[in-house]
């Protein structure tokens, strides 16, 4: 069998999302970061990551003025303009799992100006952790079509 | 003792309340009544005024008992001018003095018996002193003190009747010059006083026959005396900029407080007093007028009429101290009005000015009514962008209104003891560049932090006067790079905090503050000015009016932003149960034994969730009743928060949660269910803010007068500066803010658990490591 694909998932809530990386696990090789300052620079680092997954309201990194992150209430929207130019150039898909109003963070995430095909926007609510694997599948295989 | 009754006199006068009364026809009733009330055999009531007799219509004695004419008593006469000039030169006019008569026994036929004396007052109101002369009959009276009561309530008397002599005065102007007067202050009336004030200036150089007119006005802010108009318009360049603002003691102040108009012929004698008060603006002024050929001056008080009884409520009186000084260099020039209709001017003028601002008050109310109703309304749609409409169009209209070019406003961070900036007309970094219009809320000020933080701090307005600022370095200035800073005038406005009633939530008495800026392009007569009185009135007219407005809109913020945050954090146990649910089912279905920690997701899931959701009450600190019972820590509490937390920690952070030995412990009569929210407070708040994979710690210990459970964690700690706010409400320090998001209020909650018990909830040490201690009193111990 084939080396697992890698995907980066990002969320500060270790305790919340464990389910989903536990389910991701099963069929990924999965770079855990409950930093952001750490999520980025594996994006960095793993240039042969398939897909990122991303929480918004997070910590910001100490060296990132609150004001730039809104106090942390947008920290993905601050991480996604920070990758904007990879994201398009890998390509690196992104699946932004959220707690806030999606309305928000759409309107915010029109701002990083990130391809909307490279770009799911879910509510974490909405995302059952049997469902994220088959989300993850879809959204890598639409970017990288398996070999036949 | 009975009272005079003005309502009385005027009846025996047979007139009704309102009409013009003749003075001299007043005087007589006055004294008719005082002297049946009093007992008095006979009263002598003289007005006399300074500098010259002003009433050709009373006579300078006022015949009562039938026996006294005018050549009636010289030597009488005489006491009572000096006892008037004593009153006067001892007392500034503002006490009532009062002598027994010890002169002849007899005058002009009517003897004083044994048992009968003479008094004399001598009563200051306005420029009336009314001098009392009574002979009573002691047998009949009260001896001890009577005269002293009397004499007050003849001063009340007189002061109520002097509104009607000054109508009859008013009637002695020649009509066609009393219209014109009037005229030119209901013209002037009709536009902005702040603007108006030199106009006025004009009618009273017209009407007075001056060279110079100066009206000069008390800036209760600045504490001082300020040149607020002029005619002509070139006259204050007389004044050196330093030397604008005179303090105490000048004339001005002098006339407004004792009510008189003054008139001083002889400015050499005048000149000599001013330079031994050693003022230098005083000196100064006194040495210009002489070069300018100033022989004489009039100063007029400008006296605010009484208000009237049916005020609307919204109404905020304009508390004017002000005094219009006249200048002549040809004293033949002058218009010589009696004393009294100087008054009547100065009143009218000061109506004038008060009038003006009330009609000003009514258009910024009105302004401000619609403005609010129109952000009402709509505010259901998409409150974040017609709030900032709403704030845009606030800031106009203070602009309008007050006539200045540059406005910013403060208001006070929903989590800090600080100011953001909500709209400004333009900020600039001081030595840098202009501040981007999406990023002003990065403009903030902390408590005492300039001169902004310390209005915040104070409640108190500051002005700061042209050439004031030098030596002040601004961080954030709302002048352009183009600006000399040192020639603008700044006021500092606080919005007062209506709502919050005292500082128990670590609030001042201040919610926010509204700077506003003015540069020397504004000019009043020929020159840049500070703001005026005016000015500063209808500015806190204006926060005052604003102030509920802002504060919903601030509680509408905090509330939409409390139920966001909630709402957030609740969907992550939401969906940790739907989750674990779903897993539960699959796995029966699928005959397998459902997870082991299955169980322990759900409950961890569940009472999370209660946390949060108790945070919205509406006082979540207040706890009305306990629940006490007898409890075991280890048994009823600790194992319940073992179970779910140890998971929590070991998944969120890699961190392990170590629990001291419980069992030995004695059961506690309290509130499981509130203790259980407490500790479970503490641990959770170890673990958002703990350093990954390291230990927390739970331990118990008995002491003499209690119990003491301290929670122990290492990580990010409490800064020294953080300390005194840590249990304060809605408080979240910057570097909480960083780590996690929430409301502030978990630690005031588990406090006012604490203290419903008759216990505490302290920070026992800051860092490495971070120990809070519950502390249980003695009297929840069980002898179980």
């Amino acid at each position: 069998m084939d080396k697992k694909q890698q995907i980066i998932f990002v969320d500060d809530e270790a305790y919340w999302s464990r389910h989903y990386v536990a389910e991701l696990q099963k069929t990924y090789e999965v770079l855990y970061h409950r930093k952001a300052a750490g999520g980025l620079q594996s994006v960095h680092a793993h240039p042969e990551a398939r897909l990122l997954v991303l929480d918004i309201m997070m910590p910001a990194p100490e060296d990132v003025p609150a004001d730039q992150t809104e106090n942390g209430l947008s920290t993905g929207i601050w991480f996604l303009e920070e990758i904007r130019k990879i994201v398009k150039e890998r390509p690196l898909p992104v699946i932004v799992l959220t707690n806030r109003r999606l309305k928000e963070v759409e309107g915010a995430l029109a701002d990083a100006s990130i391809p909307k095909g490279l770009l799911i926007l879910k509510a974490k609510i909405e995302v059952p952790r049997f469902f994220l694997p088959h989300l993850v599948r879809e959204t890598i295989e639409k970017h990288y079509p398996p070999k036949k | 003792m009975k009272s005079l009754d003005l309502g009385k006199v005027l009846k025996c006068l047979d007139l009704p309340w309102g009409t013009v009364l003749n003075p001299g026809e007043a005087m007589k009733a006055v004294a008719a009544a005082f002297a049946g009330e009093a007992l008095a055999k006979f009263v002598h009531l003289r007005l006399s005024r300074r500098p010259v007799s002003v009433l050709p219509a009373v006579p300078n004695w006022t015949l009562l008992s039938g026996e006294f004419g005018p050549d009636t008593g010289v030597k009488v006469g005489e006491v009572v001018d000096a006892l008037s000039d004593e009153l006067r030169g001892a007392n500034g006019g503002e006490a009532m003095a009062f002598r027994k008569w010890d002169g002849p026994r007899s005058i002009k036929g009517i003897k004083l018996g044994p048992e009968e004396c003479l008094v004399l007052f001598a009563i200051p109101f306005h420029d009336w002193v009314g001098c009392a002369l009574v002979i009573r009959n002691k047998a009949g009276g009260e001896r001890d003190h009577a005269e002293v009561y009397w004499a007050a309530q003849l001063s009340a008397m007189l002061t109520s009747l002097v509104e009607h002599f000054n109508r009859y005065l008013a009637s002695d102007l020649s009509m066609k010059e009393r219209r014109e007067f009037y005229e030119k202050l209901s013209a002037v009336a009709a536009s902005r006083p702040t603007t108006d004030i030199p106009r006025l200036c004009d009618i009273w150089r017209e009407h007075s026959g001056a060279d110079w007119v100066w009206l000069w006005m008390h800036n209760d802010t600045a504490k001082q005396w300020e040149l607020v108009g002029c005619s002509p318009t070139g006259a204050a360049e007389y004044i050196p900029d330093s030397l604008i603002t005179p303090t105490q003691n000048c004339v001005a102040e002098y006339c407004n407080r004792v009510g008189r108009h003054e008139f001083i012929e002889d400015p050499e004698n005048w000149r000599a007093r001013e330079e031994k008060s050693g003022e230098e603006f005083r000196v100064v002024l006194g040495r210009l007028l002489k070069e300018k050929g100033c022989v004489a001056l009039d100063c007029v008080p400008l006296i605010q009429p009484p208000s009237n009884a049916a005020e609307p409520a919204t109404s905020v009186p304009l508390r004017i101290r002000g005094a219009v000084c006249l200048y002549y260099r040809d004293v033949r020039t002058r218009t010589r009005q009696p004393s009294s209709v100087y008054l009547l001017m100065g009143r009218l003028s000061a109506s004038m000015i008060t009038d003006s601002y009330e009609a000003e008050q009514r258009r910024v109310l009105f302004s401000l009514n619609n403005l609010t109703e129109e952000h009402l309304t709509a505010a259901k749609s998409r409150p974040a962008e017609l709030r900032a409409k709403y704030l845009k169009k606030l800031r106009l209209l203070i602009s309008t209104h007050l006539n200045v070019k540059y406005v910013s406003l403060f208001w006070k961070d929903a989590f800090q003891n600080r100011l953001v900036c909500l709209e400004t007309s333009g900020l600039w970094r001081s030595g840098g560049g202009q501040v981007p219009a999406g990023s002003i809320s990065e403009v903030k000020y902390g408590l005492n932090e300039g001169i902004t933080g310390k209005v915040f701090a104070s409640g108190k307005a500051h002005l700061s006067q042209i050439g004031g600022t030098v030596g002040h370095k601004p961080t954030f200035t709302e002048i352009g790079p183009g600006l000399d800073e040192t020639k603008v005038s700044w006021i500092v406005c606080p919005i007062p905090f209506l709502t919050g009633g005292q500082s128990a939530q670590g609030r001042g008495p201040v919610s926010g503050v509204i700077r506003c800026v003015e540069n020397e392009a504004v000019i009043s007569p020929g020159r840049a000015r500070d703001f005026d009185p005016i000015q500063l009135e209808a500015l806190s007219f204006i926060t005052r009016q604003i102030a509920p407005v802002l504060e919903a809109m601030a509680a509408n913020i905090f509330r939409e932003l409390s139920v966001s945050v909630i709402k957030h954090d609740l969907f992550a146990p939401i969906r940790m149960i739907k989750d674990t649910v779903e897993g539960i089912e699959r796995d029966l279905k699928e005959g397998r034994k459902p997870e082991e920690y299955a169980i322990s997701d759900l409950t961890t899931s569940l009472f999370m969730a209660e946390q949060l959701v108790r945070q919205l009450d509406a006082e979540p600190t207040n706890i009305r009743e306990l629940d006490q019972k007898p409890t075991m820590l280890e048994g009823d509490i600790i194992a319940r928060i073992k179970a779910m937390l140890r998971h929590y920690a070991k998944h969120e952070a890699g961190m392990e949660i170590v629990f001291g030995d419980f069992r030995g412990f004695p059961a506690l009569k309290v509130d499981r269910t509130l203790i259980e929210r407490v500790l479970h407070n503490l641990i959770v708040n170890a673990i958002k803010y703990g350093k990954e994979g390291t230990e927390i710690r739970v331990m118990p210990l008995l002491k003499r007068d209690g119990v003491v459970v301290a929670v122990s964690n290492y990580g990010l700690g409490v800064e020294p500066a953080e300390v005194p706010h840590l249990f304060t409400e809605n408080y979240r320090s910057p570097r909480a803010q960083q780590r996690s998001h929430g409301l502030g209020l978990g630690l005031k909650i588990a406090r006012a658990a604490m203290r419903a018990h008759g216990g505490d909830l302290v920070l026992s040490q800051a860092k490495e490591p971070t120990i809070f201690s519950m502390i249980f009193p003695r009297e929840v111990i069980t002898n179980q």
